[in-house]
């Protein structure tokens, strides 16, 4: 029988036996009659000439029973209970009177509600015999009708009232328990709609009545419920997974998110579409395919950080499951920090950024790691030409608690060896990374979450510096709902990121360098419904920061270094958060939102103070105070107003809007172009003040043919203040007073993102055009250095055009191919202009800074994922990743640098990836 | 030493299909020729030089062309004035002139076009004497240091210069010279001979960081223990000059700038701005930075008896010598210089007759090498200093 007709079957007695409920308010026939040691065949005969009862059974089940009973005016329920008392004969009565005999089995004839929940149904009781009766059967064809059925909530009222209900619940995967973020629930009349949290938790209030209940989203089946709301209640869904997707099943999950939602902004992605986009080394890989969304930037290829409209490499959050990563790349940025098979989902936030998040100015990366399977174990993994990994899941409670845990390492030296120079294949690189996950379900209020993650690369060239870094993290969620209306998120974590260089070549020299941020947080977030337009998202968060700016210390009893110890810093940022969306109308949404922070610079420490208004120098501090622990030393504090609104133009148009204000207390300092695991992170203090950003972002969305393609257009404009720069060769680190080579400078970016995307389909992917300005300037009177005579210029990764071409095509189930192309502007560089002879050496005279530009950049790459069979049932599911990075082998300048040679001065352009590069990655799980 | 050559990053340079090519910037409109002002006006008992230059295209190859023809004046804050003379190829000099202490001096430049240049007045400031010039045996070599102080706590911003002279030899001694077609004895020791360079570094120091103004082995110079400098005897004559706090720091961005100049994350270069400007056309840019300097000098000498018994790499590793038959004298390759007359066993060439006969003759022979392994003068003077111990 194929899944329409059983479908169409179940229809249609879920249909019957919901008349058969209607009907069996109706009195009930009643037996009266003295049997003394007749057939059960006489009974029956009996019981159907005097009632409207009418018999089905199988008389071989029945030609052994004797009858003697009697009764009086007694349901037949009763009288049969009565009659197969220890027999192994059960029965069952329909509201039309059929009775059903079996021996054996009981024979249901009407589904009990709530039947297919582990927990407490809507409004009856758990049904234990049910649930085993149907262990064995196909759930996921039952679970269509449960679309169909209707579900009370609440406490049953005769009619229904006036005014408004709250149903809260929990949405998880049917197959393996997990629950499920970010599904999407609405009614279309009204169109209420509201989102799973990030423990799958919603509460919805809609007024009360009947309603059809829609739930989507990404890799499950679409469902919906039909409900007659009462009153407050609860009710919990499960989604079935994709597999059934493969039979034609389109999914079509968050399809008018875009159009629909107050935030804008923001970029989704999803581990499937980041799989699918080639990357250099073949692993997916999450930062480089952030790199393509529109607004985002970098320095160039194999750099670590990126730029997200306009903003420094530093002002972007990283969140890996609550975590703030502070190095996310390894390998010179050749690899981002991240296990593609750990990940679930990427968010990124641009503009519009929730209250919810702060502390770095310019974006907010949100990572977030999959839930272990909580039903059975599974495993998969993958090799490269330079990395192996291998993750695990699965229950250690079964339903209650799950684990995964996954690692990935480089497991050669390969790609040093194959250089020919004696000094790089004498030396190692590598990585390695480990991520855990638990997740544990105390009950259905309360919800545990443990992730822990270490991040560790090692490298050292042929001479003997052997560099080192190390991401380090732990958090611990407890998600608890109070009530329908309220729920709340508690996370204390902690992170660090340290890096050290050491030689130990001569003994006499023989130096550690290391480098330490330390940070913990705790905080609360609650989310209240107070009524189905008025969503509260409120919070509070405290971190405490421990740096450790740099210790240079003598490595060995023989070595003669001085030690060499930057004061260490200390620092508390905390903040109080509201927000609330608010549906003005159906029209118009409103989400108003206010962050207050505030961050304490604190002692021990001692710090130098410098005349007003003159720059400071090194040697003209008047005063230097010493402060002890506890002491505060400086203070800062602010509103930040997140602001953003929405308006609905028609079904699939809306325009957006979002002012925001950010706060930054904690800065990179780094006057190289891009990221090197030396740099060195800094808290504002007395000197260094924290960065605040503005940015106005205005935005139009609309959906073509039903959702199938999205497009956008966003155009922003943002300032910056307190951007840090540098005097001309400022030393950062080891550097006690390093308030004397900061530069205060200001910046702004405006840009316009164009984006079209087909999300789905046998093509999909997207494509984006980003014309964007991103410059600096530095006129502050009281800097001790002027560049471009305080004139704004653009910054080094200011590269207005931008365009990136994501496809991805399906030939059938097995093969897919996937093209990227990605042009850019050169990043600007600064160039000399002229040399010339001073006190009998060569000098150079450089332009203003940034005024060129190195040569464009355009790079395409291809890629084929070859799956194996498509069988569910099967050992281990393989697949084959094979992609060629720069298709085209165009050398793109990485950076352009000139130097003397012979009395005359020569330009030279480094291409790190100048020619096409073939890789081959096998991915497995079982 | 700090990890300051970030090593790491060279491995981008090679990484796996990474490659260097040779690049032209894009036609850079460069300003023409700018005007380089390079000396200082000398307070002391010396006179004062100051070069007048053009900046140069970056793939020029020929020397920077001189400025000629100008009127260089200092003129102090009374309206003192006096002028340089041109002593040819930009080069203006000055007879020291009385320059009075607490007054300020300024530079006035009108070029053969027309053009006319000032800088900001400067202020005389007195350089205190170097109180030693140290040395260390360490890391492998010779470090030389610079001490001194300065009383008044006045001074705080200093720079350093240094010309290090030191004697050598040759590889091979001649003793015979080829003169009129004849080898005669040499009259002129071209063996021992003396080289002197100038350092080309900013060397630059402040004694800002401490509470008083004190320089404490300041490190000069950092000589390897197979510096060529250290085979016989070395001298360095270091000397001081008192900075002020502005050009103290003209000098440490020009040194920060451009000195470290092909390594990839070299912080941003930036635009330098001097106490010169154009008065006839404030948009024009002029590099240089004038200052009223006094002088302070000292001179040490090294011995390599002084130091631990270092294999020092002369330069001359290469040299080889051969021995030719005076009988064949000439022709001698070009480029050969004769060392000594010599006995030496020829090897018989030609067709054999008579195969008795002995494969060698004994005969007088001249040993010579390449002028270069034996005129030490290729490499430096034959004249011994005035002021050599």
């Amino acid at each position: 029988m194929n899944y329409f007709n059983r479908l169409v079957l179940l229809l249609v007695s879920l249909f019957l036996f919901c008349n058969a409920a209607l009907c069996q308010t109706t009195n009930t026939p009643l037996i009266s009659g003295d049997f003394v040691d007749v057939s059960f065949r006489q009974f029956v005969d009996e019981v159907e000439s005097k009632t409207p009862y009418f018999f089905y059974y199988d008389s071989a089940h029945t030609d052994t029973l004797r009858v003697t009973i009697r009764v009086q005016e007694k349901p037949l329920n009763t009288v049969l209970r009565q009659l197969f008392n220890g027999k192994e004969l059960y029965f069952a009565i329909d509201a039309q009177n059929r009775v059903y005999i079996s021996k054996g089995n009981v024979i249901r004839t009407e589904l009990p509600i709530g039947f297919f929940e582990n927990t407490e149904p809507a409004s009856t009781t758990y049904d234990v015999a049910a649930l085993d009766y149907l262990e064995d059967k196909e759930k996921s064809k039952v679970q269509a009708s449960l679309a169909n059925k209707l579900y009370e909530i609440g406490k049953k009222t005769a009619s229904i009232q006036e005014g408004r209900a709250t149903i809260s619940g929990q949405i998880r995967s049917a197959e393996s328990g997990e629950p499920v973020i970010g599904a999407l629930l609405f009614i279309e009349q009204p169109r209420i709609g509201v989102a799973t949290d990030q423990l799958g938790n919603y509460s919805i209030t809609l007024p009360k009545g009947r309603h059809e209940l829609k739930i989507k989203n990404v890799g499950m089946k679409d469902t919906r419920r039909q409900i007659m709301l009462y009153a407050d209640g609860k009710l919990d869904i499960e989604l079935q997974n994709e597999v059934v997707a493969l039979n034609e099943v389109v999914v079509q999950a968050e399809k008018d998110r875009n159009v629909t939602s107050v935030q804008m902004g923001v970029e989704r992605l999803d581990i499937k579409t980041i799989k699918q986009v080639p990357t250099v080394f073949g692993e997916a890989d999450v930062l480089k395919v952030v790199l393509t969304l529109p607004g985002v930037k970098t320095v160039g290829e194999g750099s670590n950080g990126f730029n997200v409209r306009g903003g420094a490499t530093d002002q972007n959050l990283i969140l890996f499951n609550e975590a703030t990563i502070y190095n996310p790349s390894h390998l010179f940025g050749f690899f981002s920090a991240f296990n593609p098979d750990i990940i679930k989902n990427v968010e990124l936030y641009k503009s519009g950024i929730p209250a919810k998040y702060g502390g770095r100015l310019s974006s907010v990366l949100e990572i977030n790691s999959r839930d272990g399977d909580k039903k059975k174990f599974a495993g998969s993994g993958g090799i490269g030409l330079i990395t192996g990994r291998l993750t695990l899941e699965g229950p250690i409670i079964k339903d209650k608690t799950s684990f995964i845990v996954g690692a990935r390492s480089t497991y050669s030296d390969w790609l040093l060896k194959q250089l020919q120079n004696a000094s790089f294949n004498r030396g190692s690189a590598s990585f390695y990374d480990v991520n855990l996950h638990i997740s544990h379900e105390v009950n259905k209020n309360n919800n545990l979450h443990f992730t822990g993650y270490l991040s560790r690369d090692r490298f050292q060239l042929g001479n003997d510096t052997l560099y080192g870094y190390r991401n380090q993290n732990a958090t611990l969620r407890w998600a608890h709902i109070f009530n329908n209306r309220l729920s709340s998120e508690f996370t204390g974590g902690f992170s660090r990121y340290q890096y050290d260089v050491s030689s130990d070549k001569n003994p006499v020299n023989a130096y550690d360098l290391s480098f330490e941020v330390n940070q913990s947080s705790l905080k609360a977030d609650f989310s209240y419904f107070l009524a189905e337009r008025h969503n509260i998202d409120f919070g509070v968060s405290t971190l405490y920061y421990k740096l450790f700016p740099g210790s240079y210390l003598p490595k060995g009893s023989e070595s003669f270094i001085s030690p060499n110890i930057v004061e260490p810093e200390q620092a508390l940022e905390s903040a109080l958060y509201v927000s609330d969306e608010f549906e003005v109308s159906p029209k118009l949404s409103v989400n108003i939102g206010l962050r207050y922070s505030l961050f304490n610079y604190l002692g021990p420490k001692n710090v130098a103070y410098y005349p007003i208004g003159i720059p400071k120098e090194e040697g003209n501090s008047i005063d230097t105070i010493a402060y002890t622990r506890g002491d505060f030393i400086k203070t800062y504090h602010g509103p930040e107003y997140r602001l953003s609104a929405r308006y609905a133009l028609n079904q699939s148009t809306s325009l957006k809007a979002s002012y925001n204000k950010m706060r930054q207390y904690m800065h990179m300092l780094s006057n190289t172009t891009a990221i090197s695991p030396t740099d060195i992170w800094k808290l504002s203090d007395v000197h260094v003040k924290p960065q605040i950003g503005d940015q106005v972002s205005v935005g139009l969305y609309k959906n073509f043919f039903s959702g199938a393609i999205e497009t956008s257009v966003e155009t922003y404009y943002k300032t910056m203040a307190n951007f840090l720069d540098y005097k001309s060769g400022a030393l950062l680190i080891l550097n006690h007073h390093i308030e004397t080579d900061i530069i205060n400078a200001e910046g702004k970016a405006y840009g316009v993102e164009v984006m079209v995307k087909k999300p789905a389909g046998k093509l999909n992917g997207w494509m984006s055009y980003t014309y964007s300005r991103s410059l600096l300037r530095a006129n502050d009177p009281v800097n001790a250095e002027v560049i471009n005579q305080g004139e704004y210029y653009p910054s080094n990764f200011d590269k207005p055009h931008d365009f990136t071409f994501i496809g991805n095509y399906k030939f059938n189930r097995r093969i897919n191919v996937s093209l990227n192309f990605t042009y850019s502007t050169g990043r600007p560089i600064t160039l000399p202009l002229a040399k010339y002879s001073q006190g009998g050496a060569q000098r150079i005279y450089y332009s203003d800074r940034n005024q060129y530009r190195i040569p464009d950049y355009y790079r395409a790459d291809v890629a084929m994922n070859i799956e194996g069979s498509h069988k569910i049932k099967k050992l281990a599911h393989s697949s084959w990743t094979i992609s060629i990075y720069n298709v085209t082998g165009r050398r793109n300048a990485y950076s352009v640098y000139f130097t003397s040679e012979r009395g005359s001065i020569k330009g030279y352009k480094l291409s790190i990836f100048g020619m096409p590069i073939p890789t081959v990655t096998y991915n497995f799980r079982f | 030493m700090l990890p300051k050559n970030y090593v790491w990053l060279y491995i981008l340079l090679l990484f796996i299909s990474s490659c260097v090519e040779e690049y032209l910037p894009p036609p850079i409109e460069a300003p023409e020729g700018l005007l380089v002002i390079d000396g200082y006006l000398n307070s002391g008992q010396e006179a004062s030089t100051i070069v007048l230059s053009r900046t140069q295209n970056l793939a020029d190859t020929v020397n920077p062309i001189a400025e000629t023809g100008a009127r260089v004046i200092v003129q102090s804050e009374q309206q003192e004035s006096y002028q340089f003379m041109e002593t040819g190829n930009g080069v203006y000099t000055l007879p020291a002139i009385n320059v009075v202490s607490g007054q300020k001096y300024r530079l006035q430049i009108l070029t053969a076009s027309g053009q006319e240049y000032e800088s900001e007045y400067v202020a005389v400031k007195a350089t205190p004497a170097i109180d030693s010039i140290s040395w260390k045996v360490e890391n492998g070599g010779l470090q030389l240091y610079a001490n001194t102080h300065d009383e008044q706590n006045n001074t705080w911003y200093y720079r350093w210069r240094f010309e290090e002279t030191w004697q050598y030899t040759s590889a091979f001694e001649s003793t015979m010279d080829f003169v009129n077609r004849q080898l005669v004895p040499r009259s002129e020791d071209i063996y021992r001979c003396w080289r002197t360079e100038p350092s080309t570094n900013i060397i630059i120091g402040s004694s800002t960081r401490l509470t008083r103004d004190v320089i404490q082995e300041f490190p000069l110079q950092f000589l390897p223990s197979d510096s060529e400098k250290l085979g016989i005897r070395y001298s360095i004559l270091v000397r001081q000059y008192a900075l002020s706090k502005e050009s103290y720091e003209y000098l440490q961005k020009l040194e920060k700038n451009t000195e470290n100049l092909g390594t990839l994350f070299d912080p941003q270069p930036s635009q330098l701005t001097g106490n010169l400007r154009c008065v006839s056309d404030p948009a024009e840019i002029v590099i240089g930075y004038f200052d009223v300097l006094a002088e302070q000098q000292q001179r040490i000498f090294i011995g390599k008896e002084q130091l631990p018994a270092w294999a020092v790499t002369t330069g001359y590793e290469a040299c080889r010598n051969d021995t030719v038959d005076v009988m064949d004298i000439p022709p001698l390759p070009s480029g050969y210089m004769f060392i000594e007359k010599q006995w030496f066993y020829k090897p018989i060439t030609g067709p054999v007759r008579d195969p008795s006969a002995p494969l060698f003759v004994y005969t007088e022979g001249a040993v010579i090498s390449p002028i270069s392994c034996v005129d030490c003068r290729t490499r430096g003077t034959n004249i011994k200093p005035d002021f050599w111990q």
